[in-house]
């Protein structure tokens, strides 16, 4: 949503600073251009803490009570991300941070002083409870990073350019379709299975490699051979970075809990 | 053909993980890199555009800045001029000044202040002035907006 702005008006339509102090932009520019380079979407999966919270709803119950979800609705991200960039440009402001985003629920609840807020609040309130609680619970799949988040549908463009990819063996494949209803994020299906990779919304997860039997699923370097047996280096080529990224990104979240958990305990307060 | 999109396959696999440690440790570097190189800066509706008066009052100063009326493309018609007071610890409990936000020489509204709770008021003499906005309580001072109306 910062695209459009910052080509013609040079300015970031974002309330933090260029660099150094609180929200630095650039600093958040180069944290996604290094793992959009390392490791596209996977960013998603491996270090997105937001997506942690959607993952975790979605492992409540044991089995999905929604099954069936019309496949139609995997391109609502990018809509969304459209309405998002075109709102954000024609309004110079953060349109998805001040409308729609589910986690304000969980990171800045701002005070209520005026409708607006009240409004505002109530769309985040909501949708964090249908799209990140109820849905991810019901149907055992990240709703809110498949079926809404525009960052999520920009992430899946970088997937092209990321040395990176899960392939299927077709002759490996006996159908049994547990990929399919493994995967977290709707990126595979029949179709992608006879084309022998997984949709460009994949975010590397790795679950449907886990659930796969007949390890017909695996992790691929692009330009390298698919037969060979060389699977495991790849694996381990992509999971070495992706967990380095992860250690690091959220080493510092992990420490802050403790000590706030540590306060909690000890005073009754976090703060 | 094969064999080198295969090297380069593996040399960027394994670049990655240098990626990944660069991303962190030059997390620093990169991010000035890459402010200089755009030349970005925060949008004025967010940092309230540049400071175009300092005026020094001896405990505080007090910073105008630019009429904000920027859009993607033109100007907007209706638009801010955002007023600093710092530091904190100069400040009067509440401040009153008369403020020139245009240079012309003439008082365009006076706007006061309460350092305590925020609150303010404002007095206008210019017909472009419209209201005044939210005020803010910054890390080292306040701010305030005015609302404005641009002049075709």
């Amino acid at each position: 949503m910062t695209i459009i702005p910052a080509a013609l008006t040079k300015t970031i339509i974002f309330p933090g600073t260029i660099i150094g102090g609180f929200a630095s932009i650039a600093s958040m520019f180069a944290l996604w251009i290094g793992a959009s380079l390392a490791l596209g979407r996977g960013f998603c999966s491996w270090v997105c803490f937001f997506g942690g919270l959607d993952e975790g709803f979605s492992r409540i119950f044991k089995k999905a009570r929604i099954k069936n979800i019309n496949l139609k609705f995997t391109y609502l991200p990018y809509a969304v991300l459209l309405v998002v960039v075109l709102a954000a440009a024609m309004t110079l402001s953060p349109v998805y941070c001040e409308w729609l985003c589910p986690f304000k629920t969980v990171t800045e609840f701002a005070e209520i002083t005026s409708v607006k807020i009240l409004i505002q609040t109530i769309i985040f309130v909501s949708l964090f409870i249908v799209l990140v609680m109820v849905l991810p619970a019901l149907t055992k799949r990240r709703t809110q990073c498949s079926l809404f988040c525009p960052f999520g549908a920009f992430q899946s463009l970088t997937n092209k350019i990321n040395v990176f990819d899960v392939r299927v063996d077709p002759d490996r494949c006996i159908k049994c379709k547990k990929c399919i209803s493994t995967c977290p994020t709707f990126s595979i299906n029949e179709e992608t299975i006879a084309r022998g990779k997984t949709g460009m919304t994949c975010m590397k997860c790795g679950k449907c490699i886990d659930a796969c039997t007949q390890k017909a699923l695996f992790y691929h370097i692009k330009g390298t051979p698919l037969t060979g047996g060389r699977f495991e280096i790849y694996r381990r080529l992509f999971l070495y970075p992706a967990f380095l990224f992860l250690a690091t990104m959220s080493g510092g979240f992990v420490q802050d809990a403790l000590v706030k958990t540590i306060k909690l305990i000890a005073t009754g307060s976090m703060i | 053909m094969r064999k080198l999109k295969s090297i380069l396959g593996y040399t960027w696999a394994v670049a990655a993980l240098i990626i990944v440690l660069a991303t962190f440790f030059g997390n620093d570097y990169f991010s000035r890199a890459l402010a200089s190189a755009t030349g970005i800066t925060v949008s004025p509706w967010y940092s309230g555009g540049d400071i175009v008066k300092v005026i020094d009052h001896g405990a505080y100063k007090t910073s105008i800045h630019r009429p904000v009326f920027d859009s993607l493309i033109g100007q907007t018609k209706k638009g801010f001029v955002q007023i600093n007071w710092n530091p904190a610890a100069g400040l009067p409990s509440v401040i009153k000044e008369g403020i020139d936000y245009n240079s012309d020489g003439k008082e365009d509204f006076v706007v006061t202040l309460n350092t305590a709770t925020g609150e303010t008021t404002l007095s206008k003499t210019n017909p472009a002035v419209l209201d005044i906005g939210k005020s803010y309580r910054l890390r080292n001072g306040w701010a305030v907006r005015v609302l404005l109306r641009r002049k075709t």
